[in-house]
């Protein structure tokens, strides 16, 4: 733009303008360089400027032809050596060397030459400095100056690669974007890094080389609360201290799972499980089992997979693991019985004693107490079969372990019945074979309760070996119901307390 | 306890009896440690219950706790014993024994077994034997036979064996003839410890072994000149209880009250019959050591060819029962089984009164425990050991004479202690 100035011509010294950077002064920051998209004022120094003293102010004028983002405005001061302007150099502006020239009636100076360039950019403010991990904040604030009207880019240390910072609107001073931390980012202090991008389309050009591109402010990062541990049954969430059941089948579709500490923060990465319980059983006996697994940590556990078909009870505490923190949830498991008639289905028919050995151990064939609990029986047995516990509390708790088990025992006891009774009857045909020995007849038959134990049965009688086998359940190989006792046949309804096991077996409906 | 002079007169069927002693021996003995020889320890196998592991024990020279040495079997059948060799063969399991753990009393500590495989459902030994066959020592023998089978009985027709001593031994089919070289060390005490204890009968001149049916085989022992066989279809009145080096020993048949023994020296080759001061079962050998135990019926009148267990707990009870049932062999389920069920069930009462002879000299001693569960577990020149429900003594010859009990070892352990040894004295001594 020129501003024409009114007045005579009259032939003068030509106005020079001082050609070192001194020349053109930009008094925003006292030097040769002038920031795009700013106005102040600046200073140009030299000689002649009033035609040596012939011309007045009103008759020069100062000007830039070259750009037309640029406005040199009205002088506010002159002197023969000195100018005072202001001006105003537009967003649009070319950045590198301009000329300002001053022009008197007679004569233009040579070029007054400056620099138009970018700043470096400062941060002031954010809007907020304390940001969750996995967490999206929109609407963040960065206020500071010349960040240009390019949107500046932004890093985000020393945090994991997927924390940005991304800018919906962009101003020289001002910049609103969301700011998003990684789920994995670290504890502590980050730091966002702006790089100006400049203006224009020639991105970021310093005014002077002192001028950086980048500028930076610092947030802090917490990690998101831990996750929660999330059981279900069967899809119904399982509470807190709650009580729940095995039921008849038996299954415990237990399902667990991680809830983020921070909603709509993923968990990324695995989780360990672990599922302890304990059976503070009768007397002193403490049971437990304990179960473990590792999922993906968006994933779920299916406890009853690994369970397995196998079931344990009492107080349990499901732990879910992830990154160093660990999840509780404490409920109780208790057991249902199953129907008398599926776990006599599941007993069998053989051998003929073993439903009302089965009822006779646990009358009903209950499982469990009317309170959910194995059915105990002093000094160490329980369930069904009343299993001694020998280190498989899964016979406590699953009354098809249980049973099978059971049936198990009494398969052994059946084959070591039928070797002893052997032996016993082979020490017999030895006496009453060897010369000398006076004549044994086998043991006439013995009766115990509706049972009659026969060593020819017919009509409805047990073999004696069965008297052994039943009486086996009860007291092992130590009072064997019949046996050869060197010259005589030695019968023992009782164990050394005087319990009647196979008559209480006999007695027993099936 | 008490150890009571032998008052009896010399038989005129025995050679003298050199001489009898009588020793007072204070009624509770003096806990002191055992005083054994400084280069050896006592060594003792607890083992008796068909489903209780058996266990070898150390008791150090000088020290009064056992120490567990190792289990040598989950179950025991039976020990077969043979002091003169000085080996211990324990067979388990019960009822269907096939592995026979090697017990070297000059090596306790080392571990050897072997095994004999058998179909238990087809076959189970009639008999268990202790042999000495000729180049090979010792090897245990089972006469397998099925007598079960009504049907289609198989008497035990040969003798599966092996060699305990052979550094690889396999298992060999002996013919029954081989029983010729039985060595047998008598029965051991404790109530009715053990599932069976391998004494057989025999008859004849030179002694047969009965082992099933019609067939007997000849030992090298010739019957006593003075006790012929019974005339008649039943001529069998003897059991052969002792084969040993040094002596061997039979006895007359259980059936009757036992009352004497007949002993015969290896070296004189002269049988003699020793008369008891009371009558005996359970006699056993330890060398030229003979002991017994004395035992009665439980009942005055015959219990019959079936005896319920329930009547035989209201009989007389052998004294010492407040201690035995205080005595845990194991527990199933509610059953706690106990030392005392094995006096139960017995049917023979024990007063609580051993005898110790020596089959050679006829110095013959006794011991009054009053304490129905008391055996003799070893008898050397120097010392007798004897257990009393669940402790060891030590009464040591001296001059002639036994003198007082030494407490060598007391507890748990012991009570069902049957065999003990004088063994290598430990390293750490």
């Amino acid at each position: 733009m020129r501003l024409a100035i009114a007045g005579a011509l009259v032939r003068k010294a030509r106005p020079t303008i001082n050609t070192d950077p001194s020349g053109v002064v930009n008094l925003f920051n006292n030097s040769n360089n002038f920031a795009v998209d700013s106005a102040n004022n600046m200073t140009i120094y030299g000689e002649s400027f009033l035609c040596q003293n012939t011309c007045n102010q009103a008759e020069i004028q100062v000007y830039e032809n070259d750009d037309p983002n640029v406005t040199i405005h009205a002088i506010t001061y002159a002197a023969d050596g000195q100018i005072n302007v202001g001006y105003s150099i537009g967003s649009g502006a070319t950045a590198g060397q301009h000329c300002v020239y001053v022009e008197t009636p007679y004569c233009v100076s040579n070029c007054g030459s400056y620099m138009v360039g970018d700043f470096s950019p400062t941060i002031s403010s954010i809007s907020q400095t304390s940001f969750v991990a996995g967490t999206s904040t929109p609407n963040v604030q960065i206020s500071g100056t010349n960040f240009g009207t390019n949107c500046p880019k932004f890093a985000i240390t020393p945090t994991a690669a997927g924390s940005t910072f991304v800018p919906a609107s962009c101003a020289d001073t001002q910049i609103t974007g969301t700011m998003n931390i990684d789920p994995n980012a670290a504890a502590g202090q980050d730091t966002v890094t702006l790089t100006a991008e400049g203006f224009n389309s020639q991105g970021f050009l310093p005014a002077q080389s002192s001028e950086t591109q980048s500028a930076t402010t610092t947030i802090s990062v917490t990690p998101p609360p831990p996750p929660t541990v999330s059981v279900s049954l069967n899809g119904a969430t399982v509470s807190a201290n709650s009580t729940i059941y095995i039921n008849s089948t038996p299954a415990l579709p237990l399902v667990a799972s991680l809830v983020p500490g921070q909603p709509g923060v993923p968990l990324s990465g695995n989780a360990t499980w672990e599922m302890d319980i304990d059976y503070a059983g009768p007397g002193a006996y403490q049971y437990s089992c304990t179960l473990t697994a590792t999922t993906a940590a968006n994933g779920s556990w299916s406890i009853g997979g690994t369970f397995g078909g196998q079931f344990c009870g009492g107080s349990a505490v499901v732990k879910g693991t992830y990154q160093g923190h660990t999840a509780t949830l404490a409920f109780t498991i208790l057991g249902q019985n199953a129907p008398a008639a599926t776990v006599k289905s599941t007993l069998g028919a053989s051998p003929w004693f073993i439903q009302q050995l089965a009822n006779s151990e646990s009358p009903g064939y209950l499982q469990f107490q009317s309170n959910g609990q194995p059915v105990y029986g002093a000094p160490n047995g329980f369930g069904i079969m009343q299993l001694d516990y020998h280190n498989n509390v899964y016979e406590l708790w699953t009354w098809t372990t249980n049973v099978g088990d059971g049936l198990s025992l009494n398969t052994s006891n059946g084959t070591a019945a039928a070797t002893f009774w052997a032996s016993q009857l082979t020490a017999w045909q030895k006496y009453n074979a060897t010369p000398g020995n006076e004549q044994v007849p086998m043991q006439a038959n013995v009766s115990d309760g509706p049972c009659v134990f026969s060593y020819t049965p017919s009509g409805g009688q047990h073999p004696f070996s069965d008297g052994i086998w039943i009486k086996m359940y009860n007291s092992g190989s130590s009072y064997p119901f019949i046996q050869w006792a060197g010259s005589s046949w030695s019968v023992s309804l009782t164990n050394n307390y005087g319990f009647d096991y196979i008559g209480r077996v006999c007695s027993t409906t099936p | 306890m008490m150890l009571e002079k032998n008052g009896r007169k010399r038989n005129s069927m025995t050679r003298s009896t050199a001489f009898a002693l009588a020793i007072l021996l204070p009624v509770t003995a003096a806990l002191l440690p055992a005083q054994t020889d400084s280069a050896t320890d006592l060594y003792f196998l607890s083992a008796g219950v068909a489903n209780v592991p058996a266990r070898l024990y150390r008791v150090a020279a000088g020290a009064m706790a056992p120490e567990l040495v190792r289990q040598v079997a989950p179950g025991v059948e039976t020990v077969l014993a043979d002091f003169d060799r000085r080996m211990l063969v324990v067979a388990s399991p019960a009822i269907t024994p096939h592995t026979f753990s090697v017990v070297d009393m000059s090596a306790p500590g080392s571990e050897r077994s072997v095994s004999i495989g058998y179909n238990a459902a087809q076959t189970l030994p009639v008999e268990m034997y202790l042999l000495d066959m000729p180049g090979q020592g010792l090897s245990v023998a089972l006469a397998l036979g099925n007598l079960w089978d009504e049907k289609n009985p198989r008497p035990p027709r040969a003798l599966t064996a092996i060699g305990i001593e052979l550094p690889r031994a396999e298992v060999v089919i002996l013919p029954l003839a081989a029983l010729t070289n039985i060595r047998v060390s008598g029965y051991v005490g404790g109530g009715e410890a053990l599932s069976s204890q391998q004494v057989p009968v025999v008859q004849g001149d030179p002694l047969h072994v009965y082992v099933f049916g019609p067939n007997l085989y000849a030992t090298r022992i010739p019957r006593p000149p003075y006790s012929p066989d019974k005339a008649g279809p039943n001529p069998i009145s003897h059991r052969l209880v002792v084969v040993q080096d040094t002596i061997d020993v039979i006895v007359a048949d259980e059936r009757q009250p036992i009352n004497a023994i007949d002993v015969l020296d290896n070296t004189s080759h002269v049988w003699h019959r020793v008369a008891l001061p009371f009558t005996v079962s359970r006699a056993r050998a330890f060398g030229p050591w003979i002991t017994g135990i004395s035992a009665g019926p439980r009942s005055a009148k015959p219990l019959g060819h079936s005896v319920n267990v329930e009547e035989l707990r209201a009989l007389r009870q052998s004294p010492g029962k407040a201690k035995r049932v205080t005595e845990e062999l194991s527990h199933y389920r509610a059953t706690v089984f106990t030392v005392d069920d094995l006096f139960d069930v017995s049917q023979e009462y024990y007063p609580g009164d051993l005898v110790v002879l020596n089959g050679r000299t006829g110095a013959l001693f006794t011991i009054h425990t009053g304490e129905g569960d008391s055996e003799v577990v070893l008898a050397t020149d120097t010392s007798v050991y004897y257990r009393v429900n669940d402790a060891l003594y030590r009464a040591d010859l001296f001059s002639g004479k036994l003198g007082g009990p030494v407490t060598i070892t007391q507890g748990p352990e012991v009570v069902q202690a049957h065999w003990a040894f004088l063994g290598p004295a430990s390293q750490t001594r």
